[in-house]
């Protein structure tokens, strides 16, 4: 992939170099004129990660000739990374990958937070795909059942990725309506959570259905409850949590925002290209082999309705817990 | 046999054309950079790391670490034959080296050298090789506490290798562990030493500070100094390497097993650097070496075993970022983060997967390829070499100021890291000027937010019993080794006094390198 990036900069480079030198007047109306810096909020390897970098990599093939390298700022629940989009200049030239975890932590701070929804636009909705519990392979417990009975008498440790963050909201949730001793630890790097789970540091992680899909594949990690409406296509065995008794739909979902105050036309031109770049034959490639929902894409006009409805329906899973 | 197999198809990767010629690179720098006083190897990591952002992630790892590894090396040409120590670690090299060049027996020297850094990095190596795999399946079982316990572990070794000045290294500590905290929080999302100013709040990033303390603060303290012009020797010796007879090196095999067993351990030790090493190796020499009463007149084993030392922690270093993601140096850090640019997180998870697998095999590979290719460079063109030294002294600072700071900029595309690196080449300064060691501080900044975020991973996982860190047995081990640590300097103290006669040089001035 980077042989592609060096190969699309430098065609990029050439393509900068002989279209713009005669236009240096009007260098300041094209956009974009250099490279847009994708900021993935999370650590590399992780689910956000990957659909950061997919989405550079296709939306590079759809500019033809403007790179978008990807960096990650992991910390703080993704807060790191959106303090250093709202930190810089609302100049289209930076992205960031905005997602359920940081959305439901932005809502749920106690303190003030950091940044304020209303200080980015987000752009396109990229993927989505539902949480859920595994076991590691080596669990003592076999499926949520088993499990549940357990966590009832025995304290368990829950690997999540921040506190305040959608599965911390969920999981309180299990813990108040089941009566199960659980004990939220987070893990920001991807990597850590998942070697915490198989290195049995901890009993359950929760995690978003396609991070882990290689996992699951390979018979690692086993899903025993997914937070989705339905069960799974590619998990038909995994109950959805509404089966074994929690009333709970609570999807990752991962949008593509720029600062607030950037430039309606640019603005305009990412949401075309982001669109484009969400039909490639690549990223629908990637949409399924990470186990996103095939649907998933939102344009710009319609995203604000969709936060209000996810706003709802995580304060409704507060107030159901007590 | 499948980790022969592995590395034997890490080793095809190796030679293909896309990272061959990187690795072939890399040793020129790392051979450039350990030979100019004031650039060390750490700092050749560092210029190099923002080429290899456009770079697949093989031939940019191993870039990266061909540089370390023949950075630890090239330094013995100019220590031996000029006495101009390259880095701090080539200064045990001195003390024999430069004495067999005073008796005419410079191409001997040399010969010794090469043999120790091939010697010492093919064992450590080697050994590298049988320990990934153990390594990392024992990394799996590294939860919270034992991250913690290695962290922690790593902090109270540099603290104590820093000899007398331990005081002064502790400090250096704190100072790296505050500026970790400055930022969001990792837990909780508190903000802590802001001040409000959103550019804090991301925290700084560990690889500018790197650059600003090494680099930056280097060169200003040598513009301090004034920048004389390096004198070569009035009699021009014709510079070669004649190598010892196998009698002769069998004669020194206790010195060979011991410097490279020793290297390659410290090495695993996070913040024992090369530096510290090669003290230590010549040290231990010193101690229990055969011929210890003629160390420092011009033997041999004042050459080997530091060497050995220097050259064997590299593979040492490279088994805790590949297993466990824990850099114990400067260079390392740089490595990590070349590491995480690429979208890849160093750990046992590497180790996992069929794709990750081969990186990490051929950048095993690259090593024994590498130390080969070094000593075959050192052999053959170390007149070539040496003329690095021929440059003018201020054109070169210029050339590595503009770098560091087109480098700090380049690592985000910030201009604030521009600013961030000022600040840190100011401190680096102040720090060597006062002799403040700057690698435990370096070393605070890395692993600062890895130790607290696994300290209260560990708090909440065991609802607050500290006791944790002593019952679990990989963790109690690493936390009563660290007690260990922090009495040796006062035992060592109480022992000096008593017999001061029988007390070692073990006081490397840590400042160039970590």
């Amino acid at each position: 992939m980077n042989r592609t990036t060096f190969a699309a900069s430098m065609l990029g480079a050439l393509g900068a170099a002989t279209v713009a030198t005669p236009q240096l007047a009007r260098a300041e109306d094209a956009y974009p004129s250099r490279p847009i810096t994708m900021i993935v909020p999370w650590g590399p390897g992780g689910g956000s990660d990957q659909v950061g970098r997919a989405v550079a990599q296709s939306l590079q093939d759809v500019l033809k000739g403007t790179s978008i390298p990807v960096i990650n700022v992991p910390g703080a629940d993704g807060n790191d990374g959106m303090v250093r989009l709202v930190g810089g200049d609302a100049d289209g030239y930076t992205m960031v990958i905005f997602i359920a975890d940081t959305f439901v932590g932005n809502m749920t701070s106690k303190s003030a937070a950091a940044w304020q929804l209303s200080d980015i636009t987000p752009i396109a909705m990229m993927n989505t795909m539902p949480f859920a519990y595994y076991l590691s392979k080596d669990s003592p417990y076999k499926d949520w059942a088993s499990f549940e009975k357990a966590a009832k008498t025995t304290q368990m440790r829950v690997a999540i990725t921040g506190y305040g963050s959608a599965e911390d909201i969920g999981t309180k949730y299990f813990a108040s309506k089941g009566g199960l001793k659980l004990t939220q630890v987070a893990f920001a790097k991807p990597g850590e959570r998942y070697a915490a789970l198989l290195g049995n540091q901890v009993e359950v992680m929760c995690d978003p259905i396609g991070n882990v899909s290689h996992y699951v594949e390979a018979g690692q990690m086993k899903p025993i409850c997914v937070w989705a409406e339905k069960r799974l296509g590619v998990v038909p065995s995994c109950p959805t949590a509404h089966e074994v008794g929690y009333n709970v739909v609570l999807e990752e979902w991962r949008t593509i925002a720029v600062k607030a105050g950037t430039d309606p036309k640019k603005v305009a031109f990412l949401d075309r290209a982001l669109a484009a770049a969400y039909k490639t034959a690549d990223f629908q490639a990637f949409l399924k082999s990470s186990w996103s929902n095939p649907d998933s894409y939102l344009s710009a006009k319609n995203i604000p309705a969709f936060f209000a409805a996810r706003r709802n329906d995580v304060n409704a899973l507060i107030a159901a817990t007590h | 046999m499948d980790v022969l197999h592995s590395l034997g198809a890490g080793l095809l990767h190796v030679l293909s054309f896309e990272d061959l010629p990187m690795l072939l690179l890399g040793l020129l720098i790392g051979m450039a950079v350990s030979i100019m006083p004031g650039l060390g190897l750490v700092m050749g990591v560092v210029l190099a790391l923002p080429f290899t952002y456009r770079m697949h992630i093989e031939p940019a790892i191993i870039l990266l670490t061909a540089i370390y590894v023949s950075g630890t090396y090239a330094g013995c040409f100019t220590a031996i034959l000029y006495r101009i120590p390259g880095e701090p670690m080539d200064v045990p090299l001195l003390w024999d080296g430069y004495s067999m060049t005073q008796r005419g027996e410079a191409a001997k020297a040399l010969g010794w050298a090469l043999v120790a850094a091939l010697a010492g990095g093919l064992i450590s190596s080697a050994v590298m090789v049988a320990l990934a795999i153990p390594f990392s399946n024992a990394a799996l079982r590294f939860g919270p506490p034992e991250y913690f316990a290695a962290v922690f572990f790593g902090f109270t070794s540099i603290a104590a290798l820093a000899g007398k000045s331990f005081v002064n290294a502790f400090i250096s500590l704190c100072i790296g562990l505050w500026i970790a905290t400055i930022g969001v929080d990792q837990t909780y999302s508190a903000q802590r030493f802001t001040f409000g100013m959103p550019v804090l709040m991301g925290g700084l990033p560990y690889v500018v500070i790197l650059v600003g303390m090494y680099g930056l603060g280097e060169l200003i303290s040598r513009l301090g100094r004034g920048l004389p012009k390096i004198e070569k020797p009035p009699d021009e010796q014709t510079v070669g390497t004649s190598f010892p007879s196998l009698r002769e090196m069998w004669a020194l095999r206790a010195t060979f097993i011991r410097s490279s067993i020793l290297g390659t351990i410290l090495g695993i030790v996070p913040g024992a650097g090369a530096t510290i090493t090669s003290f230590i190796s010549y040290g231990i020499e010193k101690q229990y070496g055969k011929r210890r009463d003629q160390l420092g007149k011009g033997i041999p084993e004042g050459i080997v075993a530091p060497q050995i030392g220097s050259t064997a922690s590299v593979a040492g270093h490279m088994i805790p970022l590949l297993t466990l993601g824990l850099p114990g140096s400067g260079a390392t850090a740089v490595i990590l983060g070349a590491f995480l640019l690429h979208g890849v997180q160093p750990g046992p998870m590497l180790f996992t997967s069929p794709d990750s697998k081969i990186v990490v095999y051929s950048i095993l590979a690259s090593l024994f390829v590498g130390v080969i290719g070094m000593c075959l460079m050192g052999f053959l063109w170390i007149k070539v070499v040496v003329k690095v030294l021929e440059i003018p002294q201020a054109v070169l600072v210029a050339i590595v100021m503009v770098f560091c700071i087109v480098g700090a900029y380049a690592d985000r595309n910030s201009m604030n890291d521009v600013w961030v690196i000022v600040v840190f080449g100011l401190l680096g300064f102040l720090f060597e000027r006062f002799r403040f060691p700057i690698a435990p501080m370096v070393l605070g900044v890395i692993l600062g937010p890895l130790a607290e975020s696994s300290f209260i991973q560990t708090m909440v996982s065991y609802n607050n019993d500290w006791t944790v860190f002593l019952r679990h047995p990989i963790s109690g081990s690493l936390i009563g080794l660290s007690i260990i640590a922090l009495a040796y300097p006062a035992v060592r103290e109480i022992l000096g006094r008593k017999s001061k006669a029988d007390s070692i040089v073990l006081q490397p001035h840590v400042g160039g390198e970590s």
